[in-house]
């Protein structure tokens, strides 16, 4: 499958290149080269059936999946797996799931600041500081001294989002992070994540959101099966798909 | 959930229908059935004290004891009362049962973690010790070590020794040790206030060490007047002391600070099975931290030790403490299982010896039976208020 | 998005999934995967490396030990030494074999000990078996009957004259049930209808109720008849309880124990989850007090406390009251596993069996019991596994069991000090017994997870 990447987006630098990237589960062969280009500063969404591996190929781009063959690299560097890589990755990527993963023992303020006092090792004044910025750029600085245990589904992946962001990261991974939400609660995480496109930061996301999809993203990617069936600008994935199995699927998801 | 089906069909239904009826009936029964089974009892143990010539009452405790304990902690000879051998008794069952809850649980929270380690190698080892050790009774356990190890080791003339310090042979390990003209009591109560004060230091920084990053000139004057203080304590204890060497005397030794056997057979016994018990308890605490939180960890950043530090055993504590809580209850309550190699325990002193010598089996098995319930109580009263408090702090 | 957004259908191509292949360049071999997991670094290779010196030494040790220097065939302790003096002694063990198994038993009565755990495991076999309706009666009825086929077994005596009148008619009841299943079983396994359904059609001329249970009543008594009329003949050699020992005492407290742990411990269970006042509290004090105190009191306590709380004239051996304790301690700990298994029934389960109209006893029975006892069949395993350890505990009291017959072969005047090899020879066997015992009921778990 060729990808045609649009023009404007050109002069931009690719921030994470797949080739073909191959993934098996003992026998059960998960991914099929997959091949991609992540654009810098773009947004890119990845949508499929469930059990097509749009998950398992954002897990294995900051290596939380092992993957058996492929060449991944990241701003230029291949990434083997190993700690050394891992170490970029952490530095570069930030991931949200879709089951929030909030640290239950702590408070909010502390799931966002621990990173930053033990992996940084900022002074818990600056950490602080830093993080209420940032929960407040998500709307929850008023939250900040609650536990997980006693916020909203939508108000803990807010928080799961501020606490990626501390660690600034150039990439922001996002799996599936409003299938765990009841629906009056997707709004309010979409919108950060709105808000979070705008700034330029590149984000890939894996999302069953389509109205998300064609606000936000500059390519949508496709997949089925364990391989990518189209890739493109929304307006021509999402509206005038090139496949059947593209064109069922949103059939159902529409 | 029977309220309202009574109220409409008590109206029709017999007297004997009426569920609350039955209730107040059963229960009376049961009452009864139980009073009378009680009274049963106490009738015929009248009777039988009565035939025997025995009697009731806790008055032999002021009576003599007359028999040697082999080790004791508290000061103890023959001469003194039953209420003493009481005593040591307990306090031998509670020194044992801690020294094994103690080791039992860091080697135990070591072989948990080890059993979830990515080397299968490690793993497989802790995973076989631990199947191993506790699916061998406790008591053959006890006896291996007792005659298999300890008892085998040489006689006393032919102790193992590191020069005069320390000799291990099979009656036990004697240590050189001090003896103070100070009182423990003092020695302790020093100590204490040196630890609390120090302890007090640290917290009293803490809030400012975590704002600027250091800590204060407070705090670096006030450990200076410590180390000064407990220097000169120091010297203080070290002049009112004198040393105790074991020498051989006859067959023994005597002096020094002294372990028996039957202990060490015991602590290193019941420390191994009580080890595996907390490592299983440990593993499924850290098996039941969620896969999610290990990702979250290594999307930010944090290397396996810190994930562990930070996240996981932080996690894995909460659901860890009420089952080891009960582990720590059942070590003490198995401590009593030395009895089994002649460790002068509560069960071994007292509900053996003493009730052979006075035959006050109802007296002394109720003592012996409320101490163990008052530990049980005093542990579950502990464990609820630690459960409400995780429940205050979250969920 | 409406669908005339995507009307142009017909012009699709066609996806077809790549098929499916294997991995080029596997490292999966095993090779690969030791050196993944065991050499991935350097901490993780020392470590590996350590683990493994430590591990060969301790088995080669081992080995060397307990076979490869290892006697045999010896006729006391010293010419095992002379033989090699730095291998086990297992002649000593074999020649005092009998004694652990059996402990004092005569030699010439111990077919009858065979015969009874023979017994055993064959009333157990039809609960094996998915052929058998009512496999929970038939568990029930070796609880309540087998115990006197034992007992006669074991016990021996005349009919009539150390066999009791009540104990004879109750073996004879209990031999001709487990006949009376196995030849239902196997007509059912022919193609035949069983025994008592022959009378089903003549019972239900005549009466209008029970008949199911009246046609195996008419199959059941004459057959004990006939078991009885045959024992009275037989005269078994009277053994004393003292000379029971060995295995077959240890597996007579812990079958003891395990058959009466659930009964005693379901009804202090129901009673401490009850609403009456009353029955609650007294449950819940024995359950407690027997949980906080260790089983080695429980022991002193029957031993040194029965004589002296029951009636003069009634005598006791120590065996009786060793199984009235741990009879109680066992239904304690049962209760509370129990206990945690009616939690763990959904509060839908009592309502939906309010609204049929259940009662109490009713829904007991037939709805919350059976859903807790399965769900709670791994907890329960784990009381058994523990209670067989604990049996160990009776040798303190004087109970010649397996630990207390290993321990004597030391004061054998052949064997003195053999301490190490009847100790190791029976901490394999319990090792055996328990680890078999855990690995099923993980099975179990396993299973019944999937089932719902």
């Amino acid at each position: 499958m060729t990808m045609p990447s649009a023009n404007s987006c050109v002069e931009n630098n690719v921030a994470i290149k797949i080739g073909n990237l191959n993934k098996w589960y003992s026998d059960h062969h998960v991914l099929k080269d997959i091949s991609l280009d992540i654009i810098e500063n773009q947004i890119m969404v990845i949508c499929g059936p469930s059990g097509s591996g749009k998950s398992t190929l954002i897990r294995s781009l900051n290596q939380l999946e092992e993957y058996q063959e492929g060449d991944v690299s990241l701003f230029g560097e291949p990434l083997l797996q190993d700690n050394k890589s891992k170490k970029l990755i952490h530095q570069t990527m930030g991931m949200v799931f879709q089951s929030f993963n909030l640290f239950p023992h702590l408070t909010v303020l502390e799931n966002c600041s621990l990173g930053l006092t033990h992996l940084r090792k900022m002074s818990e004044v600056d950490a602080n500081q830093k993080v209420m910025t940032l929960l407040d750029r998500v709307g929850i600085a008023e939250l900040s001294t609650r536990y997980p245990s006693q916020l909203s589904g939508g108000q803990q992946q807010r928080v799961a989002i501020a606490r990626s962001l501390a660690m600034e990261p150039k990439i922001m991974l996002f799996d599936e992070p409003t299938s765990a939400l009841d629906p009056e609660m997707v709004k309010e995480v979409l919108d950060v994540m709105i808000g979070l496109a705008s700034t330029g930061m590149t984000m890939v996301c894996v999302t069953h959101e389509m109205q998300f999809a064609r606000q936000v993203a500059d390519r949508v990617v496709f997949m089925a099966d364990g391989e990518i069936v189209e890739v493109g600008p929304p307006e021509q994935v999402l509206v005038n798909p090139q496949w059947d199995r593209t064109y069922d699927f949103l059939q159902h998801v529409l | 959930m029977i309220q309202p089906s009574v109220s409409k069909s008590s109206t029709n239904t017999s007297f004997l229908n009426n569920s609350a009826n039955r209730a107040v009936i059963l229960q009376v029964v049961v009452l009864a059935a139980v009073l009378f089974g009680l009274w049963f009892l106490f009738a015929n143990a009248s009777d039988n004290l009565n035939r025997l010539g025995m009697s009731f009452g806790f008055d032999f405790l002021q009576v003599t004891a007359g028999f040697d304990i082999s080790w004791s902690l508290i000061p103890y000879d023959p001469g003194m009362t039953y209420w003493r051998v009481f005593l040591v008794g307990i306090i031998n069952t509670l020194v044992l049962s801690f020294c094994v809850i103690f080791v039992g649980t860091i080697i135990g929270t070591v072989v948990g973690i080890l059993r979830l380690s990515n080397n299968p190698l490690v793993s497989q080892m802790a995973r076989w010790y631990v199947e191993v050790v506790r699916n061998v009774p406790l008591l053959i356990q006890i006896i291996f070590w007792f005659t298999v190890v300890f008892s085998t080791l040489p006689a006393p003339r032919k102790s193992f020794h590191i020069g005069q310090w320390l000799f291990l042979n099979n009656r036990g390990l004697y240590v050189i040790s001090t003896e103070s003209t100070m009182s423990w009591g003092a020695i302790f109560a020093i100590l204490g206030a040196l630890v609390i004060s120090l302890y007090a230091l640290f917290y009293w920084s803490k809030p400012y060490l975590r704002l600027t990053g250091s800590r204060p000139t407070g705090f670096y004057i006030g450990l200076a007047l410590l180390a000064i203080t407990s220097c000169w304590c120091v010297w203080f204890f070290a002049d009112s002391m004198t040393l105790s060497i074991p020498t051989l005397k006859g067959f023994n030794y005597v002096d020094g600070a002294f372990l028996p056997a039957s202990f060490g057979a015991a602590f290193v016994a019941m420390t191994v099975y009580r080890s595996a018990a907390i490592a299983e308890t440990v593993r499924a605490g850290m098996q039941s931290i969620d896969r999610g939180q290990h990702e979250a960890a290594f999307t930010i950043g944090f290397s396996r030790f810190q994930s562990l530090r930070l996240i996981l055993i932080p996690q894995a504590v909460r659901s860890i403490i009420p089952p080891m809580t009960n582990s720590w209850l059942a070590a003490t309550k198995d401590s009593s299982l030395a009895v089994a190699i002649g460790f002068p325990e509560l069960v071994s002193v007292f509900m053996q010896t003493s009730m052979n010598q006075t035959g006050r089996a109802i007296e002394i098995i109720f003592m012996v039976m409320g101490f163990y319930i008052f530990i049980s109580l005093l542990i579950s009263y502990l464990l609820n208020k630690y459960n409400e408090s995780i429940q205050d702090k979250v969920r | 998005m409406d669908d005339s957004n995507l009307s142009n259908k017909p012009a699709l191509k066609q996806f077809k999934p790549t098929p499916a292949r294997a991995p080029l360049n596997t490292n999966k071999g095993i090779i690969a995967t030791i050196k993944h997991r065991c050499f991935n670094n350097i901490a993780n290779s020392l470590l590996t490396i350590c683990v493994a010196v430590v591990l060969y030494y301790f088995i080669r040790h081992v080995l060397d030990w307990a076979v490869f220097n290892a006697v045999f065939t010896a006729d006391n302790r010293r010419q095992c030494l002379a033989i090699s003096p730095d291998g086990a002694c297992w002649a000593g063990v074999l020649s005092w074999f009998n004694g652990l198994i059996y402990g004092r038993f005569p030699i010439d009565e111990q077919w009858r000990v065979n015969v009874g755990v023979l017994l055993a495991l064959v009333w157990l076999l039809p609960l094996f078996s998915k052929r058998i309706a009512m496999r929970n009666f038939i568990l029930l009825t070796l609880i309540a009957l087998y115990p006197f086929i034992a007992g006669y077994l074991f016990l021996g005596g005349q009919f009539g004259a150390q066999l009791g009148l009540f104990h004879g008619a109750m073996t004879c009841l209990a031999l001709a049930f487990l006949a009376m299943i196995y030849a239902n079983w196997l007509l059912s396994a022919l193609g035949h209808k069983g025994l008592n359904e022959l009378f089903v059609p003549l019972f239900s001329r005549l009466f209008k109720h029970r008949i199911q249970l009246l046609s195996c009543l008419a199959v059941w008594l004459p057959l004990a008849l006939v078991f009885a009329v045959a024992i009275s003949f037989i005269s078994l050699e009277p053994v004393d309880i003292d000379r029971w020992g060995g295995v077959f005492l240890t597996l007579i407290i812990a079958g003891f124990a395990i058959s009466m742990a659930i009964p005693v411990g379901i009804v202090l269970a129901l009673g401490r989850r009850s609403q009456m006042p009353v029955v609650h509290w007294i449950s819940l004090s024995v359950i407690e007090l027997v949980r906080s105190v260790p089983l080695i009191t429980v022991l002193f306590m029957a031993v040194t406390l029965l004589p002296i709380f029951l009636p003069a004239d009634m005598e006791f051996n120590k065996l009786t009251q060793v199984l009235v304790a741990v009879c109680i301690f066992a239904g304690a700990y049962m209760a509370e596993n129990i206990r945690g298994g009616l939690q763990a029934i959904p509060q839908g389960q009592f309502e939906a069996a309010a609204t049929l109209g259940l009662g109490y006893m009713h829904t007991m029975m037939l709805v919350i019991l059976p859903q807790a006892l399965k769900m709670m069949i791994p907890n329960i395993m784990t009381s058994f596994i523990s209670l067989l350890k604990d049996t160990t505990l009776v040798s303190i009291i004087g109970l010649f069991d397996i630990m207390l017959m290993a321990r004597n072969i030391a004061n054998d005047k052949d064997w003195i000090g053999l301490h190490t090899e009847p100790l190791v020879m029976i901490s394999v066997l319990f090792f055996i017994l328990c680890y078999s015992m855990s690995q099923y009921s993980l099975n179990l778990e396993k299973r019944l997870k999937v089932d719902h």
